[in-house]
Protein backbone atom coordinates (compact mmCIF):
# COMPACT_ATOMS: atom_id res chain seq x y z
CA UNK A 1 0.00 0.00 0.00
CA UNK A 2 1.64 3.37 -0.47
CA UNK A 3 -0.20 6.52 0.91
CA UNK A 4 -3.52 6.94 2.57
CA UNK A 5 -5.60 7.72 -0.42
CA UNK A 6 -4.94 4.45 -2.02
CA UNK A 7 -7.06 1.96 0.16
CA UNK A 8 -8.15 -2.04 -0.73
CA UNK A 9 -11.33 -0.51 -0.38
CA UNK A 10 -10.44 2.10 -2.78
CA UNK A 11 -9.44 0.01 -5.48
CA UNK A 12 -12.61 -2.41 -5.40
CA UNK A 13 -14.82 1.31 -6.01
CA UNK A 14 -12.42 1.87 -9.27
CA UNK A 15 -13.01 -1.84 -10.24
CA UNK A 16 -16.68 -1.33 -9.32
CA UNK A 17 -17.12 1.60 -11.42
CA UNK A 18 -15.59 0.67 -14.42
CA UNK A 19 -17.74 -2.36 -14.54
CA UNK A 20 -20.46 -0.16 -14.03
CA UNK A 21 -19.80 2.60 -16.57
CA UNK A 22 -19.10 0.07 -19.00
CA UNK A 23 -22.09 -1.65 -18.53
CA UNK A 24 -24.41 1.36 -18.04
CA UNK A 25 -22.84 2.86 -21.70
CA UNK A 26 -23.68 -0.33 -23.19
CA UNK A 27 -27.27 -0.54 -21.91
CA UNK A 28 -27.62 3.24 -23.47
CA UNK A 29 -26.45 1.92 -26.85
CA UNK A 30 -28.37 -1.19 -26.87
CA UNK A 31 -31.87 1.16 -25.83
CA UNK A 32 -31.20 3.34 -27.93
CA UNK A 33 -30.28 0.93 -31.39
CA UNK A 34 -34.04 -0.69 -29.67
CA UNK A 35 -35.90 2.02 -30.37
CA UNK A 36 -34.46 3.26 -33.59
CA UNK A 37 -35.43 -0.51 -34.52
CA UNK A 38 -38.73 0.12 -33.32
CA UNK A 39 -38.88 2.61 -35.32
CA UNK A 40 -37.61 1.09 -38.19
CA UNK A 41 -34.20 2.99 -38.36
CA UNK A 42 -31.11 1.61 -40.51
CA UNK A 43 -29.17 2.99 -37.78
CA UNK A 44 -30.47 0.26 -35.55
CA UNK A 45 -27.95 -2.48 -36.58
CA UNK A 46 -25.08 -0.23 -36.19
CA UNK A 47 -26.08 1.51 -32.69
CA UNK A 48 -26.89 -2.34 -31.53
CA UNK A 49 -23.11 -3.33 -32.72
CA UNK A 50 -21.43 -0.59 -30.64
CA UNK A 51 -23.47 -1.54 -27.44
CA UNK A 52 -22.30 -5.23 -27.75
CA UNK A 53 -18.72 -3.93 -28.58
CA UNK A 54 -18.59 -1.85 -25.17
CA UNK A 55 -19.78 -4.56 -23.04
CA UNK A 56 -17.20 -6.76 -25.19
CA UNK A 57 -14.94 -4.09 -24.23
CA UNK A 58 -15.80 -3.19 -20.21
CA UNK A 59 -13.98 -7.06 -18.82
CA UNK A 60 -10.66 -5.80 -21.20
CA UNK A 61 -10.87 -1.89 -19.62
CA UNK A 62 -11.49 -4.00 -16.23
CA UNK A 63 -8.21 -5.73 -16.51
CA UNK A 64 -6.03 -2.40 -17.51
CA UNK A 65 -7.57 -0.86 -14.22
CA UNK A 66 -6.29 -3.85 -12.49
CA UNK A 67 -3.06 -3.21 -13.56
CA UNK A 68 -3.50 0.05 -12.60
CA UNK A 69 -4.72 -0.73 -9.69
CA UNK A 70 -2.05 -3.62 -8.56
CA UNK A 71 0.97 -1.77 -9.63
CA UNK A 72 0.05 1.48 -7.15
CA UNK A 73 -1.01 -1.18 -4.56
CA UNK A 74 3.01 -2.01 -5.11
CA UNK A 75 1.87 -5.57 -6.09
CA UNK A 76 4.30 -6.03 -8.62
CA UNK A 77 3.15 -9.77 -9.32
CA UNK A 78 -0.34 -8.92 -9.87
CA UNK A 79 0.05 -6.26 -11.95
CA UNK A 80 2.12 -8.79 -14.24
CA UNK A 81 -0.90 -11.44 -13.76
CA UNK A 82 -2.88 -8.42 -14.62
CA UNK A 83 -1.08 -7.37 -17.93
CA UNK A 84 -0.68 -11.01 -19.15
CA UNK A 85 -3.99 -11.52 -19.39
CA UNK A 86 -4.61 -8.22 -21.18
CA UNK A 87 -2.20 -9.11 -23.89
CA UNK A 88 -3.90 -12.54 -24.40
CA UNK A 89 -7.75 -10.55 -24.98
CA UNK A 90 -4.72 -8.67 -27.55
CA UNK A 91 -3.98 -11.98 -29.16
CA UNK A 92 -7.65 -12.40 -29.04
CA UNK A 93 -8.55 -9.61 -31.25
CA UNK A 94 -6.07 -11.03 -33.61
CA UNK A 95 -6.54 -14.56 -33.52
CA UNK B 1 -36.26 -6.18 -34.33
CA UNK B 2 -38.25 -6.34 -37.43
CA UNK B 3 -36.48 -10.05 -38.07
CA UNK B 4 -36.94 -11.39 -34.42
CA UNK B 5 -40.55 -10.05 -33.56
CA UNK B 6 -41.88 -8.57 -30.85
CA UNK B 7 -43.42 -11.07 -29.64
CA UNK B 8 -40.56 -13.14 -29.37
CA UNK B 9 -38.35 -10.51 -28.50
CA UNK B 10 -40.79 -10.04 -24.99
CA UNK B 11 -40.16 -13.68 -24.21
CA UNK B 12 -37.14 -14.19 -24.88
CA UNK B 13 -36.66 -10.95 -22.65
CA UNK B 14 -38.36 -13.09 -19.80
CA UNK B 15 -36.47 -16.31 -20.35
CA UNK B 16 -33.25 -14.26 -20.08
CA UNK B 17 -34.35 -12.49 -16.82
CA UNK B 18 -35.06 -16.00 -15.34
CA UNK B 19 -31.77 -17.23 -16.68
CA UNK B 20 -30.13 -13.75 -15.21
CA UNK B 21 -31.32 -14.92 -11.76
CA UNK B 22 -30.54 -18.00 -11.99
CA UNK B 23 -27.12 -17.49 -13.09
CA UNK B 24 -26.27 -15.01 -10.79
CA UNK B 25 -27.22 -17.74 -7.58
CA UNK B 26 -25.31 -20.36 -9.36
CA UNK B 27 -22.82 -18.98 -10.33
CA UNK B 28 -22.97 -20.05 -13.89
CA UNK B 29 -22.72 -17.40 -16.53
CA UNK B 30 -26.39 -19.02 -17.42
CA UNK B 31 -24.23 -20.40 -21.12
CA UNK B 32 -26.00 -23.58 -19.38
CA UNK B 33 -29.32 -22.26 -20.31
CA UNK B 34 -29.29 -19.63 -22.88
CA UNK B 35 -27.47 -21.89 -25.47
CA UNK B 36 -30.29 -24.45 -25.10
CA UNK B 37 -32.87 -21.78 -25.23
CA UNK B 38 -31.66 -20.44 -28.13
CA UNK B 39 -30.69 -23.69 -30.50
CA UNK B 40 -34.23 -25.98 -29.09
CA UNK B 41 -36.76 -22.86 -29.04
CA UNK B 42 -35.71 -20.89 -31.77
CA UNK B 43 -33.80 -22.96 -34.20
CA UNK B 44 -30.28 -20.39 -34.17
CA UNK B 45 -27.26 -22.84 -35.44
CA UNK B 46 -25.60 -23.19 -32.42
CA UNK B 47 -22.34 -21.28 -32.90
CA UNK B 48 -24.42 -18.28 -32.82
CA UNK B 49 -26.37 -19.55 -30.01
CA UNK B 50 -23.07 -19.99 -27.72
CA UNK B 51 -21.86 -16.01 -29.51
CA UNK B 52 -25.10 -14.48 -27.87
CA UNK B 53 -24.52 -16.48 -25.01
CA UNK B 54 -20.75 -15.37 -24.12
CA UNK B 55 -21.99 -11.88 -24.57
CA UNK B 56 -24.93 -12.32 -21.97
CA UNK B 57 -22.01 -13.96 -20.32
CA UNK B 58 -19.95 -10.75 -20.10
CA UNK B 59 -23.30 -8.90 -19.04
CA UNK B 60 -23.81 -10.96 -15.97
CA UNK B 61 -20.08 -11.15 -15.25
CA UNK B 62 -19.45 -6.88 -15.43
CA UNK B 63 -22.95 -6.20 -12.66
CA UNK B 64 -22.66 -8.77 -10.47
CA UNK B 65 -19.30 -8.42 -10.41
CA UNK B 66 -18.91 -4.78 -9.65
CA UNK B 67 -21.17 -5.82 -6.87
CA UNK B 68 -19.49 -8.69 -5.36
CA UNK B 69 -15.99 -6.75 -5.63
CA UNK B 70 -17.03 -3.56 -3.03
CA UNK B 71 -18.16 -6.29 -1.00
CA UNK B 72 -15.67 -8.21 -1.08
CA UNK B 73 -17.25 -11.43 -2.11
CA UNK B 74 -15.17 -11.64 -5.31
CA UNK B 75 -11.39 -12.27 -5.06
CA UNK B 76 -9.39 -10.17 -7.54
CA UNK B 77 -6.10 -11.90 -6.85
CA UNK B 78 -7.48 -15.22 -7.31
CA UNK B 79 -9.53 -14.08 -9.89
CA UNK B 80 -6.66 -12.56 -12.17
CA UNK B 81 -3.92 -15.19 -12.02
CA UNK B 82 -6.92 -17.59 -12.53
CA UNK B 83 -7.69 -15.58 -15.52
CA UNK B 84 -4.02 -16.23 -16.72
CA UNK B 85 -5.44 -19.47 -17.82
CA UNK B 86 -9.43 -19.42 -18.45
CA UNK B 87 -8.30 -16.75 -21.11
CA UNK B 88 -5.96 -18.71 -22.97
CA UNK B 89 -8.53 -22.23 -22.80
CA UNK B 90 -10.61 -19.55 -23.81
CA UNK B 91 -9.18 -18.63 -27.21
CA UNK B 92 -8.10 -22.18 -28.07
CA UNK B 93 -11.53 -23.11 -27.41
CA UNK B 94 -13.22 -20.92 -29.35
CA UNK B 95 -11.21 -21.70 -32.22
CA UNK B 96 -11.52 -24.83 -32.40
CA UNK B 97 -15.38 -24.71 -31.26
CA UNK B 98 -15.42 -22.75 -34.95
CA UNK B 99 -13.77 -25.37 -37.18
CA UNK B 100 -16.66 -27.95 -35.83
CA UNK B 101 -19.94 -28.85 -37.30
CA UNK B 102 -22.95 -27.25 -35.12
CA UNK B 103 -24.39 -30.94 -34.34
CA UNK B 104 -20.78 -32.13 -33.01
CA UNK B 105 -20.84 -29.13 -30.67
CA UNK B 106 -24.42 -29.44 -29.62
CA UNK B 107 -23.58 -33.08 -28.67
CA UNK B 108 -20.53 -32.29 -27.04
CA UNK B 109 -22.26 -29.47 -24.97
CA UNK B 110 -24.93 -32.23 -23.83
CA UNK B 111 -22.38 -34.48 -22.61
CA UNK B 112 -20.14 -32.27 -20.53
CA UNK B 113 -23.43 -30.80 -18.67
CA UNK B 114 -23.77 -34.85 -17.54
CA UNK B 115 -20.48 -35.18 -15.66
CA UNK B 116 -20.95 -31.64 -14.42
CA UNK B 117 -24.49 -32.02 -12.79
CA UNK B 118 -23.35 -35.06 -11.02
CA UNK B 119 -20.24 -33.42 -9.56
CA UNK B 120 -22.41 -30.38 -8.27
CA UNK B 121 -25.05 -33.14 -7.20
CA UNK B 122 -22.32 -35.08 -4.92
CA UNK B 123 -21.02 -32.02 -3.54
CA UNK B 124 -24.58 -30.71 -2.56
CA UNK B 125 -25.17 -33.62 -0.45
CA UNK B 126 -21.95 -33.63 1.30
CA UNK B 127 -22.28 -29.56 2.19
CA UNK B 128 -25.71 -30.37 3.35
CA UNK B 129 -24.28 -33.34 5.48
CA UNK B 130 -21.46 -31.31 7.18
CA UNK B 131 -23.94 -28.03 7.57
CA UNK B 132 -25.83 -30.44 9.57
CA UNK B 133 -22.83 -31.14 11.89
CA UNK B 134 -22.28 -27.86 11.82
CA UNK B 135 -19.05 -25.89 10.92
CA UNK B 136 -17.96 -24.04 13.86
CA UNK B 137 -15.78 -20.66 12.98
CA UNK B 138 -12.39 -21.87 11.71
CA UNK B 139 -9.99 -18.94 10.99
CA UNK B 140 -6.29 -20.30 9.48
CA UNK B 141 -3.86 -19.67 12.09
CA UNK B 142 -0.92 -20.11 9.28
CA UNK B 143 0.44 -16.31 8.12
CA UNK B 144 -2.18 -14.89 5.13
CA UNK B 145 -0.86 -16.16 2.18
CA UNK B 146 -0.96 -13.25 -0.97
CA UNK B 147 -4.66 -15.06 -2.09
CA UNK B 148 -6.17 -15.03 1.26
CA UNK B 149 -9.10 -12.91 2.19
CA UNK B 150 -12.11 -12.92 3.82
CA UNK B 151 -15.80 -11.47 3.58
CA UNK B 152 -18.95 -10.72 5.64
CA UNK B 153 -21.31 -13.20 5.18
CA UNK B 154 -24.79 -12.28 6.33
CA UNK B 155 -26.84 -15.53 6.39
CA UNK B 156 -24.14 -16.63 8.93
CA UNK B 157 -24.04 -12.80 10.02
CA UNK B 158 -20.38 -13.12 10.34
CA UNK B 159 -17.21 -12.28 8.80
CA UNK B 160 -15.40 -15.71 7.07
CA UNK B 161 -11.74 -15.29 6.26
CA UNK B 162 -10.07 -18.58 4.20
CA UNK B 163 -6.87 -19.11 3.14
CA UNK B 164 -6.25 -20.57 -0.36
CA UNK B 165 -4.06 -23.52 -1.13
CA UNK B 166 -3.27 -25.43 -4.78
CA UNK B 167 -3.14 -22.51 -6.57
CA UNK B 168 -0.83 -23.86 -9.62
CA UNK B 169 -3.05 -27.73 -10.04
CA UNK B 170 -6.24 -24.70 -9.91
CA UNK B 171 -4.83 -23.00 -12.75
CA UNK B 172 -3.95 -26.05 -14.67
CA UNK B 173 -7.95 -27.21 -14.34
CA UNK B 174 -8.99 -23.37 -14.93
CA UNK B 175 -7.49 -23.97 -18.41
CA UNK B 176 -10.36 -26.40 -19.03
CA UNK B 177 -12.75 -24.29 -17.42
CA UNK B 178 -11.85 -21.40 -19.92
CA UNK B 179 -11.80 -23.89 -23.29
CA UNK B 180 -15.41 -24.90 -22.16
CA UNK B 181 -16.08 -21.15 -22.51
CA UNK B 182 -14.75 -21.00 -26.15
CA UNK B 183 -15.51 -24.43 -27.06
CA UNK B 184 -19.50 -23.99 -26.22
CA UNK B 185 -20.26 -20.63 -24.70
CA UNK B 186 -20.83 -21.72 -20.80
CA UNK B 187 -19.39 -19.27 -18.50
CA UNK B 188 -17.08 -21.74 -17.03
CA UNK B 189 -18.16 -21.08 -13.48
CA UNK B 190 -19.26 -25.13 -13.77
CA UNK B 191 -15.77 -25.90 -14.01
CA UNK B 192 -14.09 -22.55 -11.57
CA UNK B 193 -16.70 -22.59 -8.80
CA UNK B 194 -16.16 -26.52 -7.89
CA UNK B 195 -12.22 -26.18 -8.47
CA UNK B 196 -11.87 -23.23 -6.31
CA UNK B 197 -14.02 -24.43 -3.43
CA UNK B 198 -13.02 -28.22 -3.29
CA UNK B 199 -9.41 -28.08 -4.72
CA UNK B 200 -8.22 -24.52 -3.37
CA UNK B 201 -10.80 -24.31 -0.22
CA UNK B 202 -12.03 -21.12 -1.03
CA UNK B 203 -16.19 -21.23 0.84
CA UNK B 204 -18.21 -21.61 -1.69
CA UNK B 205 -19.87 -18.10 -1.91
CA UNK B 206 -16.88 -16.31 -2.61
CA UNK B 207 -15.99 -19.39 -5.11
CA UNK B 208 -19.15 -18.38 -7.06
CA UNK B 209 -18.60 -14.66 -6.67
CA UNK B 210 -14.75 -15.40 -8.10
CA UNK B 211 -15.73 -17.34 -10.70
CA UNK B 212 -18.31 -14.72 -12.14
CA UNK B 213 -15.11 -12.02 -11.55
CA UNK B 214 -13.48 -14.52 -14.12
CA UNK B 215 -15.61 -15.02 -16.35
CA UNK B 216 -16.24 -12.16 -18.26
CA UNK B 217 -12.63 -11.96 -19.29
CA UNK B 218 -12.60 -15.63 -20.50
CA UNK B 219 -15.83 -14.98 -22.37
CA UNK B 220 -14.35 -11.96 -23.56
CA UNK B 221 -11.56 -13.63 -24.81
CA UNK B 222 -13.75 -16.53 -27.18
CA UNK B 223 -16.48 -13.72 -28.25
CA UNK B 224 -13.99 -11.55 -29.76
CA UNK B 225 -13.31 -14.49 -31.79
CA UNK B 226 -16.60 -14.67 -32.28
CA UNK B 227 -17.26 -11.29 -32.93
CA UNK B 228 -15.03 -10.99 -35.95
CA UNK B 229 -16.74 -13.89 -37.43
CA UNK B 230 -19.86 -12.25 -37.39
CA UNK B 231 -21.51 -14.52 -35.62
CA UNK B 232 -22.96 -12.44 -33.16
CA UNK B 233 -26.45 -11.33 -34.20
CA UNK B 234 -27.60 -8.28 -32.35
CA UNK B 235 -30.75 -8.49 -32.18
CA UNK B 236 -30.47 -11.34 -30.45
CA UNK B 237 -27.78 -10.45 -28.11
CA UNK B 238 -29.60 -7.22 -27.28
CA UNK B 239 -32.34 -8.59 -25.81
CA UNK B 240 -31.29 -11.24 -23.67
CA UNK B 241 -28.41 -9.12 -22.22
CA UNK B 242 -31.47 -6.93 -21.63
CA UNK B 243 -33.25 -10.00 -19.82
CA UNK B 244 -30.24 -10.93 -18.05
CA UNK B 245 -29.10 -7.94 -16.69
CA UNK B 246 -32.40 -7.35 -14.55
CA UNK B 247 -32.66 -10.96 -13.68
CA UNK B 248 -29.16 -10.61 -11.97
CA UNK B 249 -29.62 -7.65 -10.58
CA UNK B 250 -32.22 -9.57 -8.90
CA UNK B 251 -30.47 -12.67 -8.54
CA UNK B 252 -27.37 -11.20 -6.59
CA UNK B 253 -29.99 -9.98 -3.25
CA UNK B 254 -30.31 -13.71 -3.61
CA UNK B 255 -27.47 -14.89 -3.34
CA UNK B 256 -25.68 -12.49 -0.60
CA UNK B 257 -29.11 -13.95 1.24
CA UNK B 258 -29.30 -17.75 0.41
CA UNK B 259 -27.64 -20.46 1.91
CA UNK B 260 -24.96 -22.00 0.34
CA UNK B 261 -25.75 -25.79 0.22
CA UNK B 262 -29.46 -24.43 -1.50
CA UNK B 263 -27.23 -23.03 -4.57
CA UNK B 264 -25.52 -26.58 -5.01
CA UNK B 265 -28.10 -28.39 -5.29
CA UNK B 266 -30.13 -26.06 -7.08
CA UNK B 267 -27.44 -26.24 -9.35
CA UNK B 268 -26.83 -29.75 -10.05
CA UNK B 269 -30.87 -30.63 -10.72
CA UNK B 270 -31.28 -27.73 -13.53
CA UNK B 271 -28.16 -28.76 -15.51
CA UNK B 272 -29.39 -32.53 -15.70
CA UNK B 273 -32.21 -31.60 -17.05
CA UNK B 274 -31.01 -29.23 -19.28
CA UNK B 275 -28.56 -31.96 -20.31
CA UNK B 276 -31.70 -34.38 -21.30
CA UNK B 277 -33.52 -31.82 -23.51
CA UNK B 278 -30.24 -30.90 -25.59
CA UNK B 279 -28.70 -34.58 -26.09
CA UNK B 280 -32.93 -35.41 -27.19
CA UNK B 281 -32.79 -32.16 -29.78
CA UNK B 282 -29.21 -33.16 -31.04
CA UNK B 283 -30.75 -36.72 -32.13
CA UNK B 284 -33.49 -35.22 -33.46
CA UNK B 285 -33.39 -34.26 -37.58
Amino acid sequence: MTGQTWSEAGFGRLIQRTLQAGVACSVALLLLGGVLGLASSAASGAVLGAGILVLVLTPVARVAMLIYGFHRSGEQFFALASLVVLLLLALAVLA
Amino acid sequence: MSELGLQTAGLLAVFGFLIGILGSVMGVGGGVFIVPLLVLWLKVPVHQAIAVSLVAIIATSSAVASVNVERGLANMRLGVVLEMTTALGSIAGALVSNMLPDRVVQVLFSLVLFPVAVMMFLKGLRSGRSALQGHGPAPPARPAGPFDAEFFDPSSSSRTSYAVRRIVPASLLSLLGGSLSGLLGLGGGIIQVPVMNLMCGVPIKAATATSNFLMGVSAAASVLIFFKRGLVVHELAAVIVFGVLLGSFVGMRVLYKAKPEKIQMGFSVLVILVAVRMLAGAWRP
